[in-house]
């Protein structure tokens, strides 16, 4: 890895959406590192795959993003990730997200313990943690990276794969957190937050000592809290194609500018920009322009 | 539900519709007020480039919503709201930048996308603009051409403490008039060549007004800020003799912001321009902050909106509303359309 780069981990579930028209790569941790890769990172993904034609393809996937897949192990006992999706005869999707596959597997090894020591920041959710093994190399990644990097818990709830204790454990060894609006209802009830939007924030910064904790709100941008500061965003109109991928690279823009020590209101504007830009683009890693990583926004004028 | 279609220049159906239903991410809006401004009487004339007919017009307007779709939690039924009516992509350069009031594939309601011009319409959330209880149906239709205002007034590099000359008292001229003065702007000289217009700026409190026919804008400048000059001007006449008499006549180093619409190429004193450092700013409709701008400015009364309201029509005489605008020329502000 580079010397002036900041290295940036994706760590948790890869697998294959099973689309009614075809399939498609998934799995947040991938999309996160591609696009903190494309701000300027050197990113790489730690996950698992089988040793099967679908593991195969994800690898030469990752190779043509560019993307660092040394530390994606490949596990001979287990197939890699699959979601079935189905729709119903109203065309309402029903999704199944398979069990004992390989990124519920993802092995702790020596060579992780080093990559973990030498990051700069992490991305992992809570679906991968559904597994011991998995939960386990998470838990063990976050311990041994270095005291100021960035932990990001982006809490991703997944149907019933998520527990209190998979959250409240992951929040405690992160230090910052993103979530949707969908999301922090839940665990508002959850954790006995306040139900107003902006105390349940402060409250999570406070108890979790985050150094950030970033709401998304749709097509209608965003809130930034941290200890001592909150940034709010309208949101960036566009043409929305597909909204895949636009929460990931939303956290991977809020890694970047943190990492970067950029002003907290420009990485709002940031990342709305470029979450804006992935929802005009169809799947979750469209080829970014530098326009979003080296302009600033236009911001009020 | 009704629908006004201009099928070609001058020529309006109201027709019966199937009504608008709020779809997944939208808010259906029951519309109220609909303002009718220069572009939509260009589109009228037929000189409006780039618009086709048929056409349902309304971009300026107030309403209330009716319903909301799903995963829509912050908007009510109930609500008094407005809505933003450009449609951008997201993925050109100037959306890169967040610019995207000058998108590359931009498409306004009204023109290149349909308009409000119905009962009921419905829209992405995330253009609606919530507007107070106290508001009438008025001030929320005149949200548009204020954030024209608040935008133009963003743009200008600094308006606070300096004199400025706005040229044009119609409705664009005079709401960015006011927005000067709401930036903190230390005197705002208005110029037009309608007494009425003037009129009605003074009625809005616009320090001092000119008109053009009795003295040039030199003089006026001199009548009115002394020695001290001024050194921002905002062009919302469109006319070459306007623009001119402001590069001439605005301080070295100064700003000109051009809002009004020009039809040709008009000539500019280039050398001037150069000599002096003059900017010449250019500025395009508003973006989202430019409503909520908008929407505090009227509520805490900063801006005067009532003066401007000249006549209403329904729905059903559309037409009427034009050939009304034709007739009176500079002597009409704001005409609406009820529903
Ligand atoms: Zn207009
Ligand atoms: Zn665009």
């Amino acid at each position: 890895m580079s010397e002036n780069q900041y290295n940036v981990i994706g760590l948790g579930e890869i697998l294959w959406d099973l689309l009614p028209g075809g399939k498609e790569l998934g799995g947040a941790p991938a999309n996160f590192a591609y696009h903190a890769q494309a701000l300027g990172a050197q990113s790489c993904v730690v996950s698992c795959v089988g040793a099967d034609p679908l593991g195969d393809e994800i690898l030469s996937l990752l190779d043509n993003a560019g993307l660092d897949r040394t530390y994606l192990a490949v596990d001979k006992n287990h197939p890699t990730g699959t979601v079935s999706v189905t729709l119903d005869a109203n065309g309402v999707p029903s999704y199944v997200i398979h069990t004992d596959v390989a990124w519920d597997c993802i092995p702790w090894s020596n060579e992780l313990e080093e990559v973990a020591a030498h990051a700069d920041a992490v991305c992992f959710g809570s679906l991968c943690q559904r597994s011991a093994i998995s939960r386990e190399t998470v838990q063990k990644f976050l311990t041994c990276m270095p005291e100021t990097s960035l932990r990001v818990f982006d809490i991703n709830m997944r149907q019933s794969y998520y527990s209190l204790d998979v959250i409240v454990e992951s929040l405690t060894r992160s230090n910052v957190m993103k979530l949707n609006d969908e999301e922090l209802p839940i665990l508002c009830k959850m954790l006995g937050l306040s139900m107003d939007t902006n105390e349940a924030l402060n409250e999570l910064v406070e108890r979790y000592s985050l150094k950030l904790i970033a709401l998304t709100r749709g097509s209608r941008g965003s809130i930034l809290c941290t200890p001592n500061q909150t940034s709010e965003h309208r949101g960036y109109p566009a043409k929305i194609v597909d909204t895949v991928g636009a929460g990931d690279s939303f956290t991977a823009a809020i890694v970047m500018g943190m990492l970067n020590g950029t002003d907290l209101d420009k990485i709002n504007d940031t990342a709305n920009r470029l979450a804006a830009y992935v929802c005009s683009q169809k799947g979750a890693m469209p080829k970014i322009s530098s326009i979003l990583s080296s302009v600033e926004g236009c911001g009020q004028i | 539900m009704r629908q006004a279609v201009m099928t070609a220049p001058g020529v309006i159906e109201i027709r019966q519709v199937p009504d608008a239903v709020a779809g997944k991410g939208q808010a259906l809006m029951r519309i109220q007020r609909i303002g009718v401004c220069g572009s939509d009487v260009h589109v009228n004339h037929g000189k409006h480039p780039f618009t086709k007919y048929p056409v349902v017009q309304g971009h300026e307007f107030s309403a209330i919503v009716e319903a909301v779709g799903e995963g829509v939690t912050d908007i009510k039924p109930g609500m008094k709201v407005t809505a933003t009516p450009q449609e951008v992509c997201g993925e050109c350069r100037p959306c890169l930048r967040g610019q995207y009031n000058v998108c590359e594939n931009l498409k306004v309601r009204g023109f290149q996308a349909p308009g409000v011009a119905q009962d009921l319409y419905a829209t992405e959330a995330d253009k609606i603009v919530i507007l107070p209880d106290s508001f009438t149906p008025e001030q929320g239709a005149f949200i548009e051409p204020v954030a024209v205002g608040a935008h133009s007034t963003a743009r200008a590099g600094g308006v606070e403490g300096k004199n400025v000359v706005v040229l044009g008292a119609g409705p664009i001229g005079n709401y960015a008039a006011q927005a000067c003065k709401c930036r903190g702007a230390k005197k705002v000289l208005i110029t037009d060549i309608s007494a009425y217009r003037l009129e009605i700026a003074r009625q809005v409190g616009i320090d001092a007004v000119s008109n053009a026919k009795e003295e040039t804008l030199a003089q006026a400048a001199k009548r009115v800020f002394g020695d001290e000059g001024f050194d921002l001007a905002m062009e919302a006449a469109g006319s070459e003799a306007a623009m001119d008499q402001a590069i001439q006549a605005i301080g070295k180093g100064g700003a000109i912001v051009v809002l009004g619409v020009f039809g040709g190429k008009p000539g500019i004193d280039m050398a001037r321009v150069g000599e002096h450092e003059l900017s010449i700013i250019g500025t395009m409709m508003y973006r989202y902050e430019d409503y909520v701008q908008a929407v505090e400015w009227i509520a805490s009364g900063k801006i005067k909106t009532e003066p401007l309201d000249s006549k209403h029509f329904p729905l059903e005489r559309y037409m009427d509303a034009y050939r009304y605008i034709d007739e009176q020329g500079d002597k009409s502000m704001k005409v609406f359309i009820d529903l």
